[in-house]
């Protein structure tokens, strides 16, 4: 990953701490690597484990809601060029068999965490020079059970794609990057090159990471 | 982005570098320490290329000659192998636009540009591919545009060719991807190239209002340089490009039509 010579920070924010200090270990960014997560340090899923915080120059919690994190971090680091959203996990269950509730929560900590850290950073990033968000979604793999995972993931990058054509103006490129749940390593080369200097004309995209 | 992308001494061929986006891809290779072979239709202009990347320090070699000619390729090819060793990067860049309805298009015209923007990146992937499966390691990058995914207006014959090859690069990755041959393209939008000349000339406007034109039909409010779709195509190039096999990464501003 080339290092970033603008002293800006990069955000990397997930619902789960365990994918976002996996996705944080692909980016393999430097010490201005910023993990937010909405429940703060520690796991947050229960997947979560000791060291999962490695790597980053701090973990902001987002107990006192996204604008106040948005604002710690801006305040502490500056503003950022690159924000990351990362996907939480969706356990698997068929639709006649799950109730609202789950619906709910797999939009909740997929699209609405998305939506909910673009809406507070995007503003922060503004006028700052060319920035970047990636959402990640997950790939279905076509298994049975993944009707929530699935609509999450369709409407993470339906939303990449809006939020692209109302931040190009600002300079900020916006797209999705899709990762199956086997393999959230194959996000890493994805991200390097959505993150090189001349990926600045790559938006308003869905790439998909890894094989199959 | 220079010597860290593991293409020291690799072996590449890029068609169509006689200028624009070919001749960015050639010296970025060249710059990455790659040895160049330069494919351009008139040897002027591959000559010109290699010229250019000598004087950067770099290795090259010039081999012109027409990709939609499979005799042609394969005596060019046979050039590199004899002079520099065997092919290990193929970018697949030589294209020809010709702007017209696709009633006033003759029918010729048409067939030429299918038999240099598709069959001649078949004739040169065709030719290279053995090599690169007996090594066990091959790249190929082939240009498409967005058009291919889109369509444009005046331009049926590019546009076909350009969805071909999006297919095609999809369908030939899975052929190979698991013999170490990593087959993507990317699909550039609106480059700053002596092709707008042609647009401007089919739009009725000068240069200056069809870069404008094009400009604001993307989402960021500007067109790409070279310069940017080279540094995609040589990441693509690169190890790290296995994560994106068989896809086509699109670079167009956000422009939607």
């Amino acid at each position: 990953m080339p290092a970033d010579d603008t002293g800006r920070p990069t955000v990397v924010v997930g619902a789960d701490l365990a994918v976002v200090a996996a996705v944080g270990r692909q980016v393999r960014a430097d010490g201005r690597m910023i993990a937010v997560a909405p429940a703060g340090p520690g796991p947050v899923s229960g997947s979560g484990g000791p060291g999962e915080t490695e790597g980053f120059a701090a973990t902001v919690p987002v107990d006192g809601g996204w604008d106040a994190a948005a604002a710690r971090v801006v305040a502490d680091w500056g503003a950022p060029r690159v924000l990351i959203t990362c996907p939480a996990p969706v356990p698997r269950r068929h639709l006649a068999d799950s109730g609202p509730g789950d619906w709910q929560a797999a939009l909740d900590r997929n699209l609405g965490l998305a939506a909910a850290a673009c809406r507070a950073f995007a503003p922060l990033a503004r006028g700052h020079g060319p920035a970047t968000i990636i959402m990640l979604a997950w790939e279905p793999s076509g298994e049975p059970g993944q009707v929530h995972l699935a609509a999450a993931s369709g409407a993470i990058q339906l939303l990449a794609l809006a939020l692209a054509a109302d931040l190009g103006g600002d300079g900020i490129t916006v797209n999705a990057v899709t990762v199956s749940e086997h393999d959230l390593a194959a996000s890493g080369p994805v991200l390097e090159l959505l993150l090189l200097a001349d990926a600045g004309y790559v938006t308003a995209e869905v790439l998909r990471a890894g094989t199959r | 982005m220079t010597g860290g992308t593991g293409l020291d001494g690799r072996v590449a061929l890029v068609t169509g570098a006689g200028q624009g986006i070919g001749a960015a891809i050639a010296l970025r290779l060249a710059a990455e320490r790659a040895i160049v072979a330069v494919n351009a239709l008139h040897p002027e202009k591959a000559q010109r290329t290699v010229d250019q990347i000598v004087a950067g320090g770099g290795r090259g070699l010039p081999v012109p000659g027409d990709v939609a000619s499979a005799d042609v390729v394969d005596a060019l090819v046979g050039n590199v192998e004899s002079s520099v060793g065997p092919v290990e990067i193929l970018v697949n860049n030589a294209a020809i636009l010709i702007m017209a309805g696709f009633l006033e298009l003759d029918p010729a015209d048409f067939d030429r540009t299918i038999d240099v923007n598709l069959t001649g990146v078949m004739h040169c992937t065709r030719r290279v591919l053995p090599g690169m499966l007996e090594a066990r390691w091959g790249r190929i990058v082939t240009i498409a545009s967005q058009w291919g995914r889109i369509g444009a207006k005046g331009a049926s014959a590019y546009s076909a060719a350009k969805g071909g090859l999006i297919a095609m690069t999809a369908a030939l990755a899975r052929e190979v991807e698991r013999n170490g041959v990593i087959v993507t393209a990317i699909g550039p939008g609106t480059v700053d190239t002596p092709q707008l000349n042609e647009d401007a000339a089919f739009m009725g406007c000068s240069l200056d209002e069809v870069r404008e034109r094009y400009s604001q039909e993307t989402l960021i409010g500007r067109i790409a340089s070279p310069g940017e779709i080279a540094g995609l195509a040589v990441w693509l190039a690169s190890d790290q490009a296995v994560a994106l096999a068989g896809q086509t990464v699109l670079a167009t501003g956000g422009r939607s039509e």
